[in-house]
């Protein structure tokens, strides 16, 4: 089966990435497939590369980009979500006249139309909320 | 709620949603103040406003949950937009029959 995941919580202050991780990892353990994965609202701070995990702590940026990559799963933050919180990438920190970018590498910054084809094209959307 | 932006980006992507697809909104729990015409922040804009583009958009499945309107004595004359009340079990057969369902 083919999914897509919205994910809403932050990644510090809810559950909302790890437990979506998981379920990605599952999945795809499984054999299915996921189309995408549209982070939005907080959870666009999963995408800031300025982030420094401490050493014992288990890290869910990496874990993310590496099943990204490992699975070619579009990672897609939401634009304006990534704007109200700081997450720029060249184009809109060129746009907004700002002196530098923070958005992590395997990570893009997409529309909401995104969202809506990942709810329309995929077979199950699975939200993760706060 | 209050000076959450999180009513605001719910608002963003069902206008979104409106585009690609027929759209319904139901609002349930504590966000059925939202739909209150006197619902204000001194921090954000008013973004209930935005509800009346809902029908500009094309969404006139405006639904909010009769138990939650009644628990938070929310009142049908303070309604920002034309919104209906539906059951507990109306709205269990409106998320039911939804070919997608997002949860803000």
């Amino acid at each position: 089966m083919q999914f897509s995941l919205l994910i809403q919580g932050s990644p510090t202050a809810s559950q909302s990435l790890y437990s979506a991780y998981e379920f990605a990892a599952a999945a795809l353990a499984q054999g299915h497939s996921i189309r995408r994965a549209f982070f939005y609202q907080d959870a666009v701070l999963i995408g800031n590369k300025l982030v420094a995990t401490p050493q014992d702590e288990f890290d869910i940026q990496s874990a993310w980009q590496a099943l990204g990559k490992a699975h070619q799963i579009p990672l897609v933050l939401c634009v304006a979500s990534c704007l109200r919180r700081g997450i720029l990438d060249d184009r809109e920190a060129e746009r907004f006249e700002k002196s530098a970018t923070s958005i992590a590498e395997t990570f893009e910054i997409g529309g909401l139309g995104q969202l809506i084809d990942a709810s329309l094209e995929s077979e199950r959307l699975i939200t993760f909320r706060p | 709620m209050g000076a959450s932006v999180e009513p605001q980006e719910s608002l963003d992507a069902v206008l979104a949603g409106s585009a690609f697809a027929n759209c319904a909104v139901i609002f349930l729990g504590l966000g059925v103040t939202q739909l209150r015409r006197s619902e204000r922040s001194d921090f954000r804009k008013d973004f209930n406003r935005g509800f009346r583009a809902l029908s500009d958009f094309e969404i006139d499945d405006i639904f909010y949950c009769e138990a939650a309107a009644r628990d938070h004595g929310l009142l049908d004359h303070e309604l920002i937009v034309e919104a209906r009340s539906l059951s507990p079990n109306a709205i269990r057969q409106q998320i039911i029959d939804a070919h997608a369902v997002m949860s803000f």
